[in-house]
């Protein structure tokens, strides 16, 4: 049981970088970028602590619906962040 | 077998640390980003930060090889026993379905909401409000 | 940054070591518990036990089965919390609803045909998680919002002008996930309704017999479980997702010109 929960810190990890990274961004369209990475790291986690369900119910919703959206609003809306 | 116990706890620990960090970093881009769209991508990763804790509830620890909640074929009862003393919980992951949708159904919302008021105000910049209530108060 | 940022940050950083020591120190209890508590163990006992018949429910996959039969009352009003959201974003957008003829120019030749491949993969595994809920790892919303995902992608590739080649109304979209919302409510109410006419007892969202109500939905296909109203349940809810998913992505990505002309006329008349 030691090498999945390994796996699930060092990705726990990597979605920090990707969090701050989303935050701190000026150009929109990195930070819904760096928002979908961090959806993958999560799915990633659900994964690897058998809730199979739950990444299965998550990996459109982050990866596919919500980027998607957030391209098309930000397509109306201003790119750069004042 | 004390050891490895010992030395998976830990880990979910330090994993438990890390989650709270994102929600913390999630909530300050929320509080201090000016724009309206970075405010809703902030607010997505928080509720998405918070869902996680729910599934590291529902873990099993102290089993040495833990199966997910799913049976592959109709059982006897001895495989049933087998089951229930293997399986991970499965009632944390079936509310955090539920709290998957909603969260999606509060994004769309807010995310039509804010074309509308981009089109009425004209900027997503809101510190435009904030000073403008300062002024009238100071006067 | 300015002296609030600096205050927020830190009182953010205090907060997370402050909670970061209570958990090490197993303040809330040990947080991965070291046995299954009894109500979990009484459900995964009892989701596909054909000696307990009053409590089972014939499903392999717990998490469905608690789902859409030991709490399915929460999923009905999480439907209804997703239908609200989109009836806000229909309200919102309602002038749009006839889609008019764009010019709008597709994607290049390379994403067009990239995507001619992946759209049939799509369709393909989410119908079969829609139809596999009970058995393995799926159900009604995962199989959904992966179906939903296709058509955002066909919008955003081919522009909005393929909606009005494929003839595709709005109206009709809210039409199909009305219709999916009634037939997931008149399942619901099917036990008390059967139970008055042939006048035994009957219970409402009743999933297998129980004690002292005969009624039952089928539980056996042919040789694989079938586990009763969660097949039923599963196909309807795809179905709602998928067309209520649909409906937002295209309202929302409605042209600029048309959005600006419906604000202004507004302010002209007022």
């Amino acid at each position: 049981m030691i090498i999945p929960l390994i796996v699930v810190l060092v990705f726990s990890f990597f979605s920090i970088i990707a969090t701050y990274l989303a935050v701190v961004e000026k150009d929109l369209l990195n930070s819904a970028i760096f928002m979908a990475l961090q959806g993958v790291c999560y799915t990633l986690i659900y994964y690897v602590l058998l809730a199979p369900d739950v990444s299965l119910a998550y990996i459109p919703v982050s990866s596919g619906l919500l980027p998607i959206l957030l391209l098309v609003v930000l397509r109306k809306l201003e790119r750069f962040e004042p | 077998m004390r050891t490895v116990n010992e030395a998976a706890s830990l880990m979910i620990t330090v994993t438990i640390m890390t989650i709270v960090m994102n929600i913390s970093i999630a909530v300050y881009g929320v509080f201090t980003r000016p724009s309206l769209t970075k405010k809703i991508i902030s607010l997505i990763m928080c509720t998405d930060s918070i869902n996680i804790f729910a599934v590291i509830i529902g873990f099993r620890i102290s089993v040495r090889y833990p199966s997910p909640p799913i049976l592959p074929e109709p059982p006897d009862l001895d495989d049933l026993q087998v089951f229930v003393s293997r399986s991970v919980d499965p009632i944390p992951q079936a509310l955090l379905v539920t709290a998957i949708v909603i969260g999606l159904a509060t994004s769309v919302f807010l995310m039509g909401l804010s074309i509308l008021y981009y089109k009425h105000f004209g900027t997503t910049d809101m510190r435009v409000f904030s000073e403008e209530d300062a002024d009238e108060t100071s006067e | 940054m300015r002296g609030k940022d600096l205050i927020i940050a830190f009182s953010l950083a205090s907060f997370t070591i402050a909670l970061g020591l209570i958990l090490y120190l197993e303040g809330l209890g040990p947080l991965p518990a070291r046995d299954l508590r009894f109500l979990a163990t009484s459900i995964l006992k009892n989701i596909f036990n054909p000696w307990e018949a009053n409590l089972t429910t014939y499903s392999l996959n717990a998490v469905s089965a608690v789902i859409w039969d030991y709490r399915a009352l929460d999923t009905i009003l999480e439907t209804a919390v997703l239908f609200a959201a989109i009836t806000g974003v229909t309200a919102l957008f309602r002038e749009f609803f006839n889609v008019p003829n764009t010019n709008l120019q597709s994607l290049s030749v390379v994403v067009r045909a990239s995507t001619k491949v992946v759209l049939p993969l799509i369709v393909l595994v989410g119908t079969s998680l829609a139809i596999h809920g009970h058995l393995s790892p799926g159900g009604g919303f995962q199989g959904g919002a992966v179906l939903a995902v296709a058509p955002a992608l066909l919008i955003t590739v081919f522009s909005l002008r393929i909606v009005y080649d494929l003839k595709l109304k709005a109206e009709f979209l809210l039409g199909i996930r009305f219709s999916a919302l009634l037939l997931i409510i008149l399942l619901s109410l099917t036990p008390p309704i059967l139970a008055s006419i042939s006048g035994v007892k009957g219970y409402v969202l009743q999933n297998m017999g129980k004690a002292d109500s005969p009624l039952s939905m089928p539980a056996w296909f042919l040789n694989t479980p079938l586990a009763g109203s969660i097949f039923f349940f599963n196909v309807l809810e795809t179905v709602a997702v998928v067309a209520g998913l649909t409906l937002c992505i295209l309202l929302v990505s409605v042209e600029w010109g048309k959005i600006k002309n419906f604000l202004t006329r507004d302010e002209n008349r007022e």
